[in-house]
């Protein structure tokens, strides 16, 4: 016999063998294929659940966040100041200064100059017209008209706010460098205020632009140059009154932009009596 | 005995049952199964030299069969699909049990043919035969006679040299003749001869 006739053997009888197996081979087999369905549920169910848990927790921690009001203001009014006023030491009043000056520049440069660059006289876009003031806690209107103002350490000058029948608020003061102002609601809402300054003879406004319980912020709406005022209530009934102004000469090299370092700023803090 | 088909799969063609087993139908994959377990529990039978590990080895290439349906296009036949998969899981369970670049059944070779064993094998049952051969020429052999891979392909699939491979099968070869003979199967007498055996 040939090797070729020897594998035709084996090759015509190749399916010799074939014949249907026990029942035992299908029951092993259906059990394999039912514990892989369950474990096929099983982890569609854990997929499920673990995105279900993980929308949950996404949701959960969107409504904390918007639930505390000092993060959701902050978020919602993108506030070019008050990371550095909550810094503010009692005693430290440069130090902080300077960490204003460092945040604003880097933090509200860009708000900022979309702002001055929207300016049309008194139309300043107001940013904090949702801003609330916390139940049970006086706004900062009413504690500024809440007495006199005077510098600490015996130094001479005083500031006095006195609201007037119109409902403006007009202060006096006799700060060496902050000239008397006065504080007009505006047409827009119910926030929206004007600071008029009466110093020197220019008419200069500033519009509010940013409001909390505990500061409000002015920048320049007409008048020369760019400008702006923040009054902010510390702790122990202090009182810092801000002003930024831009040196005019600075506003050549960068237009529009209000560079930290030829700034102006006065900075006085009262003790509420 | 195996329990009752459904008749809804009975007349379907092969392409509605693989459809319905992709749905995970249960009465589906049991038709599907029935048309080709004899054939693939046949293969099996040739690796696995019993019928209970034959079995086995049948439902675990099932399971992969079904679990892995999607993988099949629809390109050549289904047959020839499960075919590789029944054959592929056939050595992966002799591989647990057998190491086949180990060569020390050659000396096995020389071993005469157990007589009782062949006197127990009716001459038209030859296939049996392959229950009494070691592991490695009785797997060569499957390979390279009934399923017709070259000595390369069988040298990548069982990870030994194409030598081994030969080797095994000239040995596998001469084995089942003496098998054959033993069993008083007619025409082996010229087979082996000088310049017509392997």
């Amino acid at each position: 016999m040939k090797e070729q006739d020897f594998d035709q053997l084996f090759q015509d009888r190749k399916h010799q063998l074939d014949r249907m197996p026990s029942p035992r081979a299908w029951h092993q087999l259906e059990r394999r294929l039912d514990s892989h369905r369950k474990r096929n549920k099983f982890h569609f169910a854990r997929s499920l659940s673990m995105a279900a848990a993980l929308l949950l927790l996404i949701v959960l921690s969107i409504g904390i966040a918007l639930s505390v009001p000092g993060e959701q203001s902050r978020l919602l009014n993108q506030s070019p100041l008050p990371l550095a006023s909550e810094q503010l030491e009692a005693d430290d009043v440069e130090a902080a200064e300077e960490l204003r000056l460092a945040i604003s520049a880097q933090q509200a440069e860009a708000k900022r100059n979309r702002l001055i660059e929207d300016n049309k006289e008194r139309g300043k876009r107001l940013l904090a017209s949702h801003a609330r003031t916390e139940p049970g806690k006086p706004s900062i209107w009413q504690t500024l008209l809440n007495g006199t103002w005077s510098l600490p350490h015996g130094q001479e000058g005083a500031l006095r706010l006195t609201q007037g029948p119109d409902a403006t608020a007009k202060g006096a003061s006799s700060i060496a460098g902050l000239p008397d102002f006065k504080l007009t609601p505006g047409s827009k809402s119910k926030i929206d205020m004007v600071l008029e300054l009466a110093s020197n003879g220019a008419d200069e406004t500033y519009a509010l632009v940013y409001q909390s319980p505990q500061l409000a912020v002015f920048e320049q709406a007409s008048g020369q140059g760019r400008g702006r005022i923040s009054f902010e209530l510390l702790e122990q009934n202090r009182l810092a009154i801000i002003w930024e102004k831009a040196d005019r000469k600075a506003l050549h090299p960068v237009p529009r932009q209000l560079t930290p370092k030829p700034q102006q700023w006065m900075l006085h803090q009262l003790q509420l009596q | 005995m195996m329990r009752v088909i459904h008749t809804k799969y009975r007349d379907v063609t092969e392409e509605d049952l693989i459809a319905a087993c992709r749905k995970e139908d249960r009465r589906a994959q049991q038709q599907l199964y029935e048309r080709f377990a004899p054939v693939m529990f046949g293969v099996c039978r040739r690796y696995i030299k019993t019928e209970a590990d034959a079995e086995d080895v049948l439902a675990e290439a099932f399971f992969k069969v079904f679990t892995n349906l999607q993988q099949y296009r629809g390109q050549g036949s289904f047959e020839g699909w499960v075919r590789r998969i029944v054959v592929n899981e056939a050595l992966m369970f002799l591989r647990k049990r057998h190491n086949f670049r180990l060569t020390a059944e050659l000396s096995e070779a020389d071993r005469p043919a157990p007589a009782h064993f062949a006197q127990q094998i009716a001459a038209n049952d030859i296939l049996g035969l392959l229950a009494f051969l070691p592991t490695g020429y009785r797997t060569v052999f499957n390979l390279y006679i009934l399923e017709g891979y070259k000595h390369r392909e069988i040298a990548d699939i069982l990870g030994i040299s194409i030598n081994t491979s030969k080797s095994q099968l000239i040995l596998a070869r001469k084995r089942m003749q003496e098998l054959l003979q033993a069993a008083g199967y007619p025409g082996l007498e010229n087979y082996g001869s000088p310049g017509k055996g392997a």
